[in-house]
């Protein structure tokens, strides 16, 4: 749904960091996109379909690496994986978790 | 188009030329240099949200930022708490609807100011359109500022507004199931509204069932269950913003 918004985001960090390098054209790209960042991979991908070509990203090789979510508890201090629902700590139980991994949406590198 | 799912029939990003490419790849790629850039896809409204939320602390406004489907009932829900505290309470609104300003004539009805934010093609408030709107209303120093987001349980929840805490509202009408269907929503919530309590004996909604859920998906989730409409558990509602926003 806010892929769009997303994939417009992403081209212009790619093209401000190309031309703080002295380039116009990307090869590649890397993205980190968590499973917790509310991004649907494909809608995604459409978007930067629609969106990219004329821009830095017109020929880019477009890679998105995919973090699974793990927490801590903040109680026993264990990290455990999830899936979707984080609910409370496999170990003691506490409700009090912070979410360690999951969550990442980034631009992680480009390639000129 | 659509700023979020790309629907319509004007394409923003034609430029009127193609983009053949007029050289060949068959050159080796040894000069190629990858630039880590470890940049926020959602940096520039992270960074506007936390200039608001500056704005808010140095003047000690407490922000909250209301969620939920379209439906729910966060308005008339608003229009209760402003009637029932507006003795105790400075409130300001901030009323986010795709179209029309209809909620900001309700709202506007009550007595406490309200800026409408019309998103247009966008379905969620962002950092922007909050940061713009908060010039407009300028609220009172220890005021209380209550944001109806857009109708969405999915778009918003991405979206930091500055906001100090963030309401979830599911009604009993929409099924018990919404926070497994919908975790990022009520994942990022720390209250969540159960509304339209009086039609509880009407619909196969079980409240215990709807907590349950939402405890999977954030064990920390706090639940209270009123109807908007009657006034029923307002009341806690009440010592809750209360409690929260000193």
């Amino acid at each position: 749904m806010h892929e769009l918004t997303v994939a417009e985001n992403i081209i212009n960090i790619v093209a401000t960091e190309a031309g703080k390098a002295g380039s116009d054209m990307v090869s590649e790209v890397c993205l980190e996109i968590g499973l917790l960042a509310g991004i649907e991979y494909e809608a995604l991908d459409f978007a930067l379909e629609v969106l990219a070509p004329g821009t830095v990203m017109d020929s880019a090789a477009i890679t998105i690496e995919k973090p699974g979510a793990a927490a801590k508890c903040n109680n026993c201090g264990c990290e455990f994986s999830f899936e979707t629902f984080m609910g409370s700590c496999p170990d003691c139980g506490s409700a009090d978790l912070a979410i360690v991994r999951g969550n990442e949406l980034r631009v992680k590198s480009i390639t000129i | 188009m659509c700023d979020t799912c790309g629907c319509g029939d004007t394409n923003e990003h034609s430029h009127g030329h193609d983009h053949d490419h007029l050289h060949d790849h068959d050159h080796s790629h040894e000069g190629q240099v990858t630039i880590p850039v470890g940049r926020d896809i959602l940096d520039m409204n992270n960074r506007l949200a936390e200039r608001t939320r500056g704005y808010f602390e140095a003047r000690n406004i407490y922000a909250i930022n209301i969620m939920s489907s379209p439906g729910s009932g966060k308005t008339t829900f608003l229009e209760r708490t402003l009637m029932e505290l507006k003795g105790d309470k400075n409130f300001f609104v901030i009323e986010g609807d795709q179209q029309t300003r209809r909620d900001a004539d309700r709202i506007s009805a009550t007595g406490v100011p309200v800026v409408q934010v019309n998103t247009g093609s966008a379905c969620h408030l962002d950092a922007g359109m909050v940061n713009r709107a908060v010039k407009d209303l300028n609220p009172e120093n220890g005021s209380v500022l209550l944001i109806e987001n857009v109708g969405n349980l999915i778009c918003p929840a991405m979206f930091d507004l500055g906001e100090m805490s963030r309401i979830v509202m599911m009604s009993v009408t929409e099924g018990e199931d919404k926070p497994l269907k919908y975790p990022g929503m009520f994942r990022t919530s720390n209250l969540c509204i159960i509304n339209k309590t009086d039609l509880l004996p009407y619909v196969d909604y079980k409240v215990e069932n709807a907590v349950e859920n939402g405890l999977k998906v954030n064990g920390r989730l706090k639940f209270l269950e009123v109807s908007a409409l009657t006034g029923a558990g307002m009341e806690e509602w009440y010592k809750w913003l209360l409690a929260n926003t000193g």
